[in-house]
């Protein structure tokens, strides 16, 4: 949630310096700008070990689990709060579950929360942008000054109201979060689609009377697509960190579903803190892991996709 | 420039109308509604003329239209409604618990901010160099680290094990001295600081060096200046720009602060709200809303007029 007021910064360094190649000029090099990014991007150490991080992340979430004796929410009130051991390799929490199950069943829900949210603000604020930028006039008056109301809204606030008094849910969660997420994704679209569509090849097209839809999924989308996939990396830091807070606060995910920040809340007390480390340690390192990943993989990202990049 | 203050104006009204209509619409389309919550359950086959007593009282039997009209009418006025659960102004209940909240974001903007302008000046100055590496990396790092994470942390090392400072609460009952009072500050405020710092520094950095890229720093060193007198024009250039990013990280600082409290049991606004949306107390829950739509949208304002004032280049349109 700390990463949420990076997002209209973010807008507004794409806004000044965004470069897009201008694909009308013939390359006579045979690498594609698209095989020059990512041999770029595959250059950055950080993020190549934060791509190997999270694939594993995401295996040990999906697999692993399929290969303990026992479920997340399998109790065992004779077993409350053990150390860890050979037989709960994480110990086990208030109500006998295991900890390493519910580790993991958490990080489903936190993957889960991160991508799809980013992914649906990206896809509704790509559309958005594009026939923003494209149509100009009223349409993008409107459209932008609606962009520019969700941005001033808090949006945490509103998460904690509205979550607080429908009832936490998950889908509300993601529809919540991308609800203000997806503004800082139409910004960049339009800034993109504003500059691309006077390019050349966009002017050449329009003559050869290719249709407006056509223009705008053949020649715009591909413009726009690396820049808001960068603002996407922010959007997942965003939502994972949002849901842990929610949760935190019980107004995210609630038990029985796990997650990692309703483990942190379970593990609020002093005396858990000081005296049963297993409980709250491995779900805050695996949300600030993640995190890292993420951002670190954004960053490389938004280097590799920038040929005036310098480190 | 009176023009631009109007629109404004203008924007910052519709912004608090669509605030306040999302919430009063919101809090009162909730399951079991407000009533569920001040009629115990055991009562409620029993207590109908309770509740029809208690809906009447809070106007709740008014079209949610009404109610709303009334609650805008009230608020205008400064008054806020009485709280369901405590049966108080929820405007003297926001104010009462608003100070330990100011304490928390104030120290930890002024302090994170300190800290960040150091640290960005010094990343700058060694820009490609193995601290800048590492300070950029470490602020990164920060920034992915959940605030109740941080702050448990905090309660481990110096609580648990060092018992240096106190894990929550903001005085010890039969205490509450000076002292007292700043022992229980440091964890929270440091955890804020770290936040504030790992957030601006990036942003201090960028900006250093993007304004010793310029012209005018060559030209000053060209004609004579030390290299030190160069840069330190430069920074202050490179300050002007940091005005709107501080007031932007307000609202952050304020949703840092409501988990904090939870962290240290801190007795803000945050931990009021939280225990009034389990309480159903819809009046609080709006206020605080309110409250912080006002604050959001006035830091706000303030960032676009404040850097109109520090420069007078920017034109207001």
């Amino acid at each position: 949630m700390t990463l949420m007021p990076d997002l209209p910064q973010l807008v507004e360094d794409v806004e000044k310096d965004i470069s897009i190649a201008d694909t009308s000029t013939s390359i006579p090099a045979a690498r594609s700008p698209l095989s020059l990014s990512l041999g770029r991007f595959w250059a950055n150490i950080g993020a190549r070990i934060s791509v190997v991080v999270l694939l594993l992340l995401l295996l040990a979430v999906i697999v692993v689990p399929l290969f303990l004796k026992y479920g997340p929410t399998d109790q065992d009130l004779l077993q409350s709060r053990k150390p860890p051991s050979a037989d709960h390799l994480l110990g086990t929490d208030l109500l006998g579950q295991d900890v390493l199950a519910r580790l993991l069943s958490g990080g489903r829900i936190s993957l889960l929360v991160g991508f799809a949210t980013a992914l649906s603000a990206m896809v509704i604020g790509t559309v958005v942008g594009v026939v923003s930028g494209w149509l100009k006039g009223a349409a993008d008056t409107v459209l932008m000054r609606t962009t520019d109301l969700f941005m001033a809204i808090p949006a945490m606030l509103v998460v904690i109201v509205v979550g607080g008094i429908i009832g936490p849910s998950l889908p509300l969660l993601v529809i919540l979060l991308a609800a203000f997420a997806w503004p800082i994704a139409a910004r960049i679209a339009r800034s993109v689609v504003l500059q691309v569509r006077e390019l050349d090849y966009v002017q050449a097209a329009r003559a050869a009377g290719t249709k407006s839809v056509t223009i705008q999924v053949r020649h715009l989308l591909p413009a726009v697509i690396p820049q808001v996939t960068v603002a996407g990396s922010v959007m997942v830091v965003g939502a994972i960190l949002s849901e842990a807070g929610l949760s935190y606060l019980g107004l995210g995910v609630v038990p029985p579903q796990a997650s990692w920040g309703n483990m942190l809340q379970a593990a609020q007390s002093f005396s858990v803190i000081s005296g049963m480390p297993w409980l709250w340690i491995p779900p805050g390192v695996a949300i600030t892991v993640t995190a890292i990943s993420v951002i670190f993989i954004g960053d490389g990202l938004r280097d590799a996709l920038d040929p005036k990049s310098s480190r | 420039m009176t023009r631009y203050l109007l629109i404004r104006f203008a924007t910052m009204i519709f912004v608090l109308w669509v605030v306040t209509v999302g919430l009063f619409f919101l809090s009162h389309s909730a399951p079991g509604g407000p009533i569920a919550s001040l009629v115990p359950p055991d009562q409620v086959g029993t207590s109908g003329p309770l509740i029809a007593a208690k809906i009447a009282e809070f106007g709740l039997d008014q079209p949610l239209i009404v109610q709303y009209g009334t609650w805008v009418g009230k608020v205008i006025t400064g008054d806020l409604g009485t709280s369901f659960q405590f049966n108080v102004p929820v405007l003297g209940l926001l104010l009462q618990r608003m100070g330990p909240t100011i304490q928390l974001m104030g120290l930890g903007l002024v302090i994170g901010t300190i800290v960040a302008v150091a640290l960005g000046r010094f990343a700058a100055a060694r820009k490609g160099t193995a601290a800048d590496y590492l300070l950029g990396a470490g602020a990164l790092t920060f920034l992915a680290i959940p605030a109740f994470f941080l702050g448990m942390l905090g309660i481990f090392l110096f609580a648990a094990k060092l018992r240096w400072l106190p894990s929550s609460g903001m005085t010890v009952p039969g205490d509450g001295g000076l002292w007292d009072h700043i022992r229980h500050l440091i964890l929270p405020v440091a955890v804020l600081t770290v936040l504030q710092a790992a957030t601006i520094m990036r942003y201090v950095r960028a900006g250093l060096l993007e304004e010793l890229d310029k012209d005018y720093v060559r030209t000053s060193i060209a004609k004579g200046s030390t290299v030190g007198q160069s840069r330190a024009k430069a920074f202050r250039n490179s300050l002007i720009p940091l005005v709107t990013i501080l007031m932007m990280s307000v609202p952050s600082l304020l949703s840092g602060a409501v988990v904090l409290e939870a962290v240290f049991a801190w007795p803000g606004m945050g931990q009021l709200t939280l225990g009034a949306i389990q309480f159903r107390d819809y009046p609080v829950v709006l206020g605080f809303g309110l409250l912080v739509a006002v604050v959001v949208v006035l830091s706000n304002l303030a960032a676009d007029l404040l850097l109109r004032r520090v420069d007078p280049r920017v034109r207001l349109s």
